[in-house]
């Protein structure tokens, strides 16, 4: 009986914590410390050169960056980019989704093929697209020569440049939510379709009433995961543009950058980034007030 | 029929939508040192070479007509960085599984207390702009004296990796069957149960879950750029930036950044049959 | 094989009673149903017995032996989960072969068993498929054989062929009954269909809200209910239960009057299908009713009708018999067949008759 009692099976809880806690820890070092710690930066004015020196300044990071036109462009950047390379990813994802759905000879390679921009590196497609974009090496410089053009044609352009920025983040963002939808439309049975049909519903009210409605809750959780990664964008934008020409496309990560890295204002790039903290959790908030909170799973 | 136009149509555009970015630089890779001195650049290139897939690794090439293209003046670095990149993504991808397994095992499955909280605390993680947690980690690794060791980019590697798997394995282990119950009916304990049961059961999910900590590790630039770059430990993508700025030879980069997509390219395939079996819209609930 | 008792078992999920102070001995070799709604605690029940929930009070006893604290496995004990859950990832034979994985039995003890289990269960063809690769009566099979493989003291199953079609059912049922008897394995199996629980069971326990309404053979469940909720729960069609009123020693509902030995207050009557017969619609005593359907099962048929205040009361009538829909009829109903029940849903303890 005693040894019966030894082997006692452990609860729940217990059990979580004897396999999570390691992992706990874990996670408390290496995301809360390091948070905590940029807290603490953000109300001192830190010196690197000659040795290292810190002194509290209070909010004094956090007004200066309010007083700042440069954080204020940025902000504007941030969210245009933002805007524009969410309903790009989105509405393409939903479209390469619908045509993945279709049966089609060779499908397994047109699947890889498509999910490949997500395996690409920030990095690489920033490279990509930087030669794709730019008037002597690129695609548009190249098709105007084959139609017998000189012309450059340069998409670096003040003008245009987010709108670049937008569609080479959608290249690389698309598949993935395109193979969540995928995942989502194979559920919906056929049965459906066929009710649709008898009922004499055009195409469009097909898709209307059939295939998106158990799409809806799917497309409200990844406009919010593509909303974050595209505030979070860094690389892609580093590489490709630089924050340029001038400060067009500088956005409020590549400012932190600027400030932290460059100026080695280290402080004051830390404000600087929990202001941008802050716009990413209002706007997956803001989100799920207007949106989420009305989608149901089902 | 009609409809199976519009199709064939819309799968083309498609293919040229994911392959041109890819192709543009496969073609940049093979031009001849000639033709990159043109403009604009030929659409496709005359005579195919693999001259710069060589120089980007320290041989000189000759090409059919004898001309001889040098090698690049940055192989070391990209050797270097190929060795590094791989034994970054090698041992994050082990540590990443080894964190998580348990970690999303434990959300997924059981319920206890402050469950909702801690959840909540590792989506806030997902949520954290790299950017923001950089710069703490490089005045850390300045004073502690990790900046520039591969060590230091593993951790960093880590904090990203570790809260997006996890997020992606609780939904994949939540739609597993309950088969704990029957291991213990049938005499195993947790600990069993979860090892000699659970895993081999959820192979596919974790084997996604790896490719996807791999990929991560392999791809990642921010923290390597920050807190590596210019050190002798390198990975790939720093050491391609000196292209940028040092070799006036573009086919080398390009050559460079194809072999980066090569990895990738290969877990494509795999990964895009499993994908969908992973739910990111479930661990919310 | 062991009798088992369950003396004040209690579980609580937090403010929850899942159940409530429940006591019940199970002879050894008994095949004992559970029998009851879903959420009334018979499969938490069943989860404390195997030892895979803890009992928040109360002890449980196999053999007189207090086994509360014991882990499932020691207790000897196997289960068939609920849609007859296999392990995903492993073939038949594997699936039967972890249940000794544990054992201290010797390699050809174990392959002596697994033979002996699968001939009895005719499950040789199965073996090395997947349980993907199953039919739904085909893995109850083998979740049956990974059951009995361990020869256990007891044999529990929670709602095994719930997910199975009904002809199925049928053929499955009796094959459990008689492996049941030939093995003389203490059984307890948890289900809501009451034909189930008739039918497979020596004795049944009905539960509701985590309480034990009434646990006896199939013939005194039947035949004597201890309570409204168990009156009501068996039975096919369902036993009518009447409101009204108990005075000077008739029961009384609208016109319906019927002589009964009982206190006067507040009463339900309880008839059952056959226990009426058709009168006038206005001679006296009678429920004045209006026919709203009528079922043909071939041996009988079924009257549906509605009485006061939409009240549908069904009366079996032989099969030749023919109504309209609308046409007005009176139910009778047998004072000596009637049951009583209080207030609170407990039987008056007498037969409804004087004349009986």
């Amino acid at each position: 009986m005693a040894s019966d009692r030894a082997r006692r099976e452990l609860s729940d809880t217990q059990f979580a914590l004897a396999i999570g806690m390691p992992v706990f820890v874990f996670l408390v070092i290496v995301v809360a410390y390091p948070l905590g710690y940029a807290i603490w930066m953000s109300v001192h004015k830190i010196v690197f050169f000659g040795g290292y020196r810190s002194t509290f300044t209070g909010w004094a990071n956090f007004a200066r960056v309010l007083s700042d036109p440069n954080f204020w462009w940025s902000t504007w950047v941030t969210i245009r980019l933002t805007f524009e390379a969410v309903m790009l990813t989105m509405l393409l994802g939903l479209a390469l989704a619908l045509m993945l759905n279709r049966p089609m000879v060779g499908g397994g390679l047109v699947r890889t093929v498509v999910f490949l921009p997500w395996c690409v590196s920030l990095y690489g497609a920033g490279l990509m697209f930087a030669y794709l974009a730019r008037g002597q090496t690129g695609l548009g410089t190249s098709i105007a020569y084959a139609f017998g053009s000189m012309a450059s044609v340069d998409l670096m352009t003040r003008e245009v440049v987010i709108e670049v920025l937008a569609v080479g983040a959608a290249w690389t963002m698309a598949p993935l939510v395109a193979f969540f939808l995928l995942a989502n439309l194979k559920t919906i049975p056929s049965r459906l379709y066929d009710l649709a049909a008898l009922d004499r519903l055009s195409r469009f009210e097909t898709f209307w009433n059939v295939t998106l409605p158990p799409l809806r809750y799917t497309l409200f959780v990844f406009t919010s995961i593509i909303t974050v990664l595209s505030m979070k964008l860094f690389d892609f934008i580093f590489v490709m543009t630089g924050g340029g020409p001038g400060t067009t496309s500088a956005t409020l990560t590549y400012q932190i950058y600027k400030v932290s890295f460059k100026n080695l204002d280290l402080g004051y790039g830390a404000a600087m980034s929990f202001y941008l903290l802050f716009f990413i959790l209002a706007s997956t908030f803001l989100l799920y007030l207007v949106w989420g909170r009305r989608e149901t799973r089902f | 029929m009609r409809r199976n136009r519009y199709l064939a149509i819309a799968v083309v555009l498609a293919l040229l939508w994911s392959l041109v970015p890819i192709y543009w630089f496969c073609r940049m890779a093979l031009l001849t040192p000639l033709e990159i001195q043109q403009y604009p650049w030929p659409l496709f290139p005359r005579a195919p070479n693999v001259a710069s897939f060589w120089n980007i690794f320290g041989y000189d090439y000759f090409l059919s007509d004898g001309t001889r293209v040098p090698a690049s003046g940055q192989a070391n670095q990209i050797i270097r960085g190929l060795y590094d990149s791989i034994f970054v993504s090698v041992v994050v991808t082990v540590l990443t599984l080894l964190a998580v397994l348990p970690l999303a095992y434990v959300f997924a499955r059981l319920e206890f207390r402050f469950k909702s909280v801690l959840l909540f605390a590792i989506l806030l993680s997902v949520a954290l702009p790299p950017v923001s947690t950089l710069i703490p980690f490089y005045a850390m690794y300045i004073r502690l004296g990790l900046s520039g060791t591969l060590t230091g980019l593993v951790i960093v590697d880590l904090t990203i990796t570790v809260p997006f798997v996890a997020w992606m394995l609780i939904g994949y282990f939540r739609n597993l069957p309950p088969i704990e119950r029957l291991a213990r009916m049938d005499g195993y304990g947790r600990l069993a149960a979860f090892v000699q049961l659970v895993i081999p059961l959820a192979k596919s999910g974790i084997a996604v879950a790896a490719v996807i900590a791999f990929l991560f590790a392999w791809n990642e630039y921010t923290y390597a750029l920050v807190l590596v770059n210019g050190s002798t430990a390198n990975t790939l993508p720093t050491a391609i930036s000196g292209f940028l700025f040092q070799d006036p030879q573009p086919a080398n980069l390009a050559a460079s950044v194809v072999v980066t997509i090569i990895p990738p390219a290969l877990v494509a395939y795999f990964l895009q049959r499993h994908v969908g079996e992973m739910n990111l819209v479930d661990p919310v609930r | 094989m062991a009798s088992i008792d369950l003396q004040g078992v209690e579980k609580r999920y937090g403010a929850h009673h899942a159940v409530r102070a429940l006591d019940m001995h199970i002879e050894d070799g008994e095949f004992l149903v559970l029998l009851g709604p879903s959420g009334c605690g018979k499969t938490t029940t069943l989860n404390m017995i195997a030892g895979l929930d803890a009992p928040t009070a109360g002890k449980i006893l196999f053999d007189g032996r207090d086994v509360t604290e014991i882990s499932a496995y020691r207790r000897n004990v196997a289960m068939v989960f609920q849609s007859s859950l296999l392990y995903p990832h492993l073939t038949a034979r594997r699936n039967i072969e972890t249940s000794l994985r544990y054992s201290t039995l010797s390699k050809v003890e174990k392959q002596a068993r697994i033979a002996e289990t699968v001939r009895m269960l005719e499950i040789e063809p199965l073996l090395d498929k997947l349980p993907s690769q199953m039919s739904g009566g085909q893995r109850q099979r083998v979740a049956t054989a990974k059951a009995i493989v361990r020869e256990p003291a007891a044999f529990l199953l929670d709602e095994p062929l719930s997910a199975l079609d009904a002809a199925l059912r049928l053929s499955l049922r009796s094959e459990l009954v008689n492996l049941q008897k030939r093995l003389g394995t203490t059984t307890v199996f948890v289900t809501h269909d009451q034909i189930e629980a008739m039918t497979m069971g020596d004795r049944i326990g009905v539960m509701s809200g985590g309480e034990l309404q009434q646990i006896g053979t199939p013939d005194e469940i039947y035949n004597s209910p201890a309570t409204l909720f168990v009156a009501g729960f068996l039975g096919s069609p369902p036993m009518n239960l009447i409101e009204g009123e108990i005075a000077a020693g008739l029961f009384r509902s609208e016109q319906l009057s019927v002589p009964v030995a009982a206190p006067p207050g507040r009463a339900t009557l309880g008839i059952r299908p056959q226990d009426m017969h058709l009168v006038a619609p206005d001679a006296a005593g009678a429920l004045p009713v209006t026919v709203f359907a009528l079922e043909h099962l071939g041996r009988e048929s079924i009257v549906i009708a509605e009485a006061h205040g939409g009240l549908k009361v069904r009366i079996i009538v032989e099969a030749g018999f023919s109504a309209h829909v609308g046409e007005r009829l009176g139910f009778a109903p047998d004072p000596a067949r009637c049951l009583l029940f209080a207030q609170d849903g407990t039987r008056i303890p007498m037969r409804a008759s004087v004349l009986a």
